[in-house]
């Protein structure tokens, strides 16, 4: 007690503080950062990662056991051969698209996040899903070598699919673009993402037009294409998708430095060396080829984008970009295949993993809007 | 030079073939180590013209010159390197320490990756320790006072270690205390780091109790440069400042109301209780002279109060209250 007492009273009246704001400092008890440290933090991440991944390749309408599923993916074949066959033609495309599509869409928010310095901002919400899904029905409209395959943008070619992602890729930027440019001039968050909800409603309506002179079986495979869904992607599709969106995830982590630089504002970023118009090219082509690419053979799929940054922020602690991207990555991918392990277990009618997303995003999206209005009130 | 030196700038706003010319010709230069308090009405164009020489807007013509280069051969990077900038943008992100945003500063001189060294941590804590914020370092920047803030933003323009430091109405959302403060630790900075300091301001008054020179930018009037005493007693301030019925008072170096045509007073005495009678004086519609001749009320200093029309008044409320009591009678005669 008396040790605690006498190193109390000494720190206290440390010289050479004169110029402190002394009412500040005594008046207010200041938070800070607390609790876990951040390696602690990302291996629990990474742990939650390893064991979705797994709960992916393993559980569905028939669940395999943990042992099969290990041998199968160090590369062994002593297992029975229907469970051989599902976790290669079906587990594992699904689980690695949901895992992409997850890291993908949260990076992406993530970054549209910090580009407009709103919380509410996703592909999703602000209608660059919808862009990317204009593209996606131009090409499988021109090309309509789609009628007769099983879902709506598969069952083409390789450079088809190539042609896929790059027009879900240049709608999703399309939009992005007119939505920032909507921003210079308005500056109020909420009706920006009012007017990116209707620019997403109107490119909709763009499909819709498009879809009305295709036939019932393409227009049947494009309403279910819209739901969103992780399993109508195929190996063939998985050669032109993991590259595109590992290459960008990677290029993506280097843009840690100006994402941190725009939490202070487009200004001081400025003042601090950045070069807005090279950097805000680079985000814009990041957040759409990332968004482009996770919709191009899913859908259009909500909610990730906007829950897994917040989900990732409140688990790391940080708004320090060079954590968060990662930590994106980890919870972004990890959400998404869990989402989608949740719309299997009612066994024979999937549940459309929109739905599932919209279980868990939507009360994410109600939190935010209420700290938001709490934080109006207040000032 | 290491410095700041602006020749011939002229900064306003460019819209389509349309120009506004804000300020016109400006020429001045701060060394390392000097202060400058660039002062003006609301509107004059201080705010236009510190983020021209910031590189946020495009100047109209003329040059800028940071260290003897001028900045339009220098790319972005290198001009953060060499100047800073703490602007009126409200800075609030969720999760966000203190340590954090000072971190921001290291930005023009760290690599590709953002990565900070044992060199950068070791500029980051200093920059704290200079605004005194060296014990908020872990706090969110989201939950600090205003005046907290304001020096936690000083830092991280510190850590960029500038050669200049810009500085955008620093002092409006602070309390009188905590203007001087700041302005106090700012001058002590620009001293101990040889740092040339530039102050936006509105303030006058706090601005030139630390400013070895004014930079002055009125409405219509070019900008005039000299010692804040100087451009007080040649009437620059107080044209610059021009508003119907305000005087600058050259003893207190502060605006006042005119106080022409008033009733003219005299206070007898020293010390504090002769300035607090002219205080109460003034604010009961009076003029103070010192020399007597056409006054027509005396005050007298003593011991036992403030003696005025026969009667001695031991509190200054008492004596206001009497002097507004003479001013009844005069009006009823």
């Amino acid at each position: 007690m008396r040790h605690s007492h006498q190193e109390t009273s000494q720190s206290r009246e440390a010289p050479g503080q004169d110029v402190r704001d002394h009412r500040d400092v005594r008046s207010r008890q200041t938070q800070g950062r607390r609790g876990l440290p951040l390696p602690v933090r990302f291996t629990i991440l990474a742990a939650i990662f390893v064991a979705v991944t797994l709960a992916g390749l393993a559980l569905g309408s028939v669940n395999i056991p943990l042992g099969d599923v290990m041998t199968v993916i160090t590369g062994g074949t002593n297992v029975d051969p229907v469970s051989l066959t599902i976790i290669h033609d079906v587990r594992e495309p699904r689980t690695i698209t949901a895992l992409l599509v997850g890291a993908a869409l949260g990076m992406s928010g993530l970054e549209m996040q910090t580009l407009f310095r709103n919380p509410l901002a996703d592909p999703y919400v602000l209608g660059i899903s919808s862009g990317a899904s204009l593209g996606v029905a131009l090409v499988v409209l021109s090309t309509s070598a789609s009628a007769g395959a099983a879902t709506f943008a598969s069952g083409l070619g390789i450079g088809p699919d190539l042609l896929i992602m790059v027009a879900a890729a240049l709608g999703a930027a399309v939009v992005l673009l007119i939505v920032m440019l909507a921003g210079r001039f308005i500056h109020s968050s909420t009706i920006l993402l009012l007017l990116g909800v209707m620019i997403g409603y109107f490119v909709s309506s763009g499909v819709t037009v498009l879809l009305s002179r295709a036939s019932p079986e393409l227009i049947a495979q494009y309403t279910r294409w819209q739901f969103g869904s992780y399993h109508g992607v195929t190996w063939q599709n998985l050669r032109v998708m993991v590259p595109i969106i590992v290459a960008m995830i990677l290029a993506s982590l280097l843009l840690a430095k100006p994402l941190n630089a725009l939490l202070l504002g487009e200004r001081y970023a400025q003042t601090m060396g950045m070069n807005l118009k090279v950097m805000r090219t680079l985000l814009v082509a990041s957040t759409a080829i990332l968004a482009g690419a996770a919709t191009a053979f899913c859908g259009p799929i909500g909610f990730l984008g906007i829950a897994i940054p917040h989900l990732t922020r409140g688990v790391l602690g940080t708004a320090d970009h060079r954590h968060l991207l990662p930590g994106c990555i980890l919870t972004g991918s990890s959400l998404a295949l869990m989402a989608d392990i949740l719309a299997q277990l009612p066994g024979d009618d999937v549940l459309p993993v929109n739905a599932v997303n919209a279980v868990f995003g939507a009360p994410v999206v109600m939190v935010i809007l209420i700290r938001w209005y709490r934080e109006a009130e207040a000032t | 030079m290491t410095g700041l030196a602006l020749s011939n700038l002229t900064v306003g706003y460019r819209s389509g073939r349309h120009v506004t010319r804000v300020l016109s010709g400006v020429t001045g230069s701060v060394v390392a180590g000097q202060m400058i308090g660039l002062v003006g009405p609301n509107g004059a164009g201080k705010s236009t013209l510190l983020r021209s020489v910031a590189g946020l807007q495009p100047s109209l013509s003329g040059e800028v010159q940071i260290n003897g280069t001028p900045t339009s051969r220098m790319s972005r990077r290198q001009v953060a390197q060499a100047l800073s900038t703490v602007l009126t943008d409200r800075v609030s992100v969720a999760r966000l320490t203190c340590r954090d945003v000072v971190s921001l500063g290291r930005h023009p001189h760290s690599g590709i990756g953002g990565r900070l060294r044992p060199h950068d941590h070791a500029v980051i804590d200093e920059s704290l320790t200079a605004v005194g914020a060296a014990d908020l370092a872990d706090a969110f920047i989201g939950e600090l006072s205003d005046g907290q803030r304001q020096r936690v933003m000083v830092a991280r323009a510190l850590a960029q270690e500038p050669s200049i430091l810009l500085l955008d109405e620093p002092t409006s959302f602070l309390d009188p205390p905590g203007r001087i403060a700041l302005l106090g630790m700012l001058r002590k900075v620009c001293t101990a780091r040889n740092i040339a300091v530039v102050v936006c301001s509105h303030d006058i008054e706090p601005v030139m109790r630390y400013a070895d020179t004014l930079w002055v930018a009125g409405h219509n009037t070019d900008v005039v440069i000299g010692a804040p005493e100087d451009l007080a007693r040649n009437g620059a301030l107080e044209a610059a400042f021009r508003t119907e019925g305000i005087t600058f008072d050259l003893r207190t170096l502060t605006f006042w109301q005119s106080d022409a045509g008033r009733p003219v007073a005299r206070v007898v005495g020293h010390g504090v209780d002769a300035d607090l009678a002219h205080h109460v004086l003034t604010r009961s519609g009076y003029r103070v002279v010192e020399q007597p001749g056409d006054e027509v009320l005396t005050i007298g200093v003593t011991d036992e109060g403030w003696a005025v029309d026969d009667c001695v008044l031991p509190t200054l409320s008492q004596l206001h209250e009497h002097l507004i009591g003479r001013h009844r009678e005069r009006a009823r005669s």
